[in-house]
């Protein structure tokens, strides 16, 4: 389980998770489990004029499978949120 | 969306929750009963009328407790819409058509509990929902990797976590020592 060792090293640090439905989330990322189902906190979305309904959502867990990526490079987050939004 | 006929659940049933308000968006689907059971999130309002989401369907789940943006505190799903088999209203399909993707981001449903302290009890039973009930056809999980991780690090190996087991910053560093 490769991918499983390799986010167990990222549990506290700021991760962009980027879901199949094209869904950017930044946030904490807070534990992860064997089927990479993942708790993240402190979140954000770039894109809000698409998902408005997650600018009230703090915390959220999200379903391994529907991960596309998951980055942690923090200033690929700055690009998408100043460039991501056009 | 569009309420299907929907069987009370019998067995694996892991909450249940009386007083519960849906929402598909902004709209409210009525108030009804939330079961939460070791297959699917089931809701199920007067005259058996409700909707029943699998686990594999739901893409995430969260406690929004900020009133500002909706009215009330509750439990936000996201739904795969396809993966789901909801089906929604002809004029919540044109509002979906409207948006530039055509598979949509996904269903929103949001749950009202009249009782504010089920909201954690409801968002903990769907992660422990979410975490028995893993896709089953996926390969990146295929047993025989299972087997020879196994082989390498030894039956007690760091390497293999019992289902439900989490990793968080507090049992974080030990491991990563061992492993690197």
């Amino acid at each position: 389980m490769l991918f499983f060792s390799f986010f167990k090293s990222l549990v506290g640090k700021d991760v962009v998770v980027e879901l199949k439905n094209d869904l950017s989330i930044c946030g904490t990322l807070h534990s992860v489990d064997q089927y990479l189902n993942m708790k993240l906190t402190d979140i954000t979305v770039s894109d809000t004029d698409r998902f408005p309904h997650m600018i009230s959502v703090k915390n959220c867990f999200i379903r391994g499978s529907v991960v596309r990526f998951v980055s942690f490079f923090e200033w690929l987050w700055v690009l998408l949120t100043k460039f991501g939004q056009g | 969306m569009i309420l299907q006929e929907v069987a009370q659940p019998s067995e694996g049933i892991k909450l249940v929750v009386n007083n519960v308000q849906a929402f598909y968006k902004h709209d409210s689907l009525g108030n009804g009963v939330l079961y939460i059971t070791d297959r699917a999130v089931i809701w199920i309002t007067t005259g058996s009328k409700g909707f029943s989401v699998s686990y594999p369907a739901i893409v995430l789940h969260a406690i929004s407790t900020d009133v500002s943006s909706f009215p009330y505190e509750h439990v936000f799903v996201m739904v795969d819409k396809r993966k789901s088999g909801l089906e929604l209203a002809a004029a919540e399909l044109e509002d979906e058509e409207s948006d530039d993707d055509e598979e949509g981001p996904g269903l929103e449903i949001r749950l009202v509990p009249d009782d504010k302290d089920a909201l954690s009890s409801i968002y903990h039973e769907i992660s422990v929902g979410q975490e028995e009930n893993p896709e089953e056809d996926d390969p990146m999980f295929d047993d025989e990797e299972e087997e020879e991780m196994e082989e390498e690090e030894g039956m007690n190996g760091d390497g293999q976590m019992p289902s439900g087991q989490w990793f968080t910053a507090e049992n974080n560093l030990c491991a990563i020592l061992t492993e690197f």
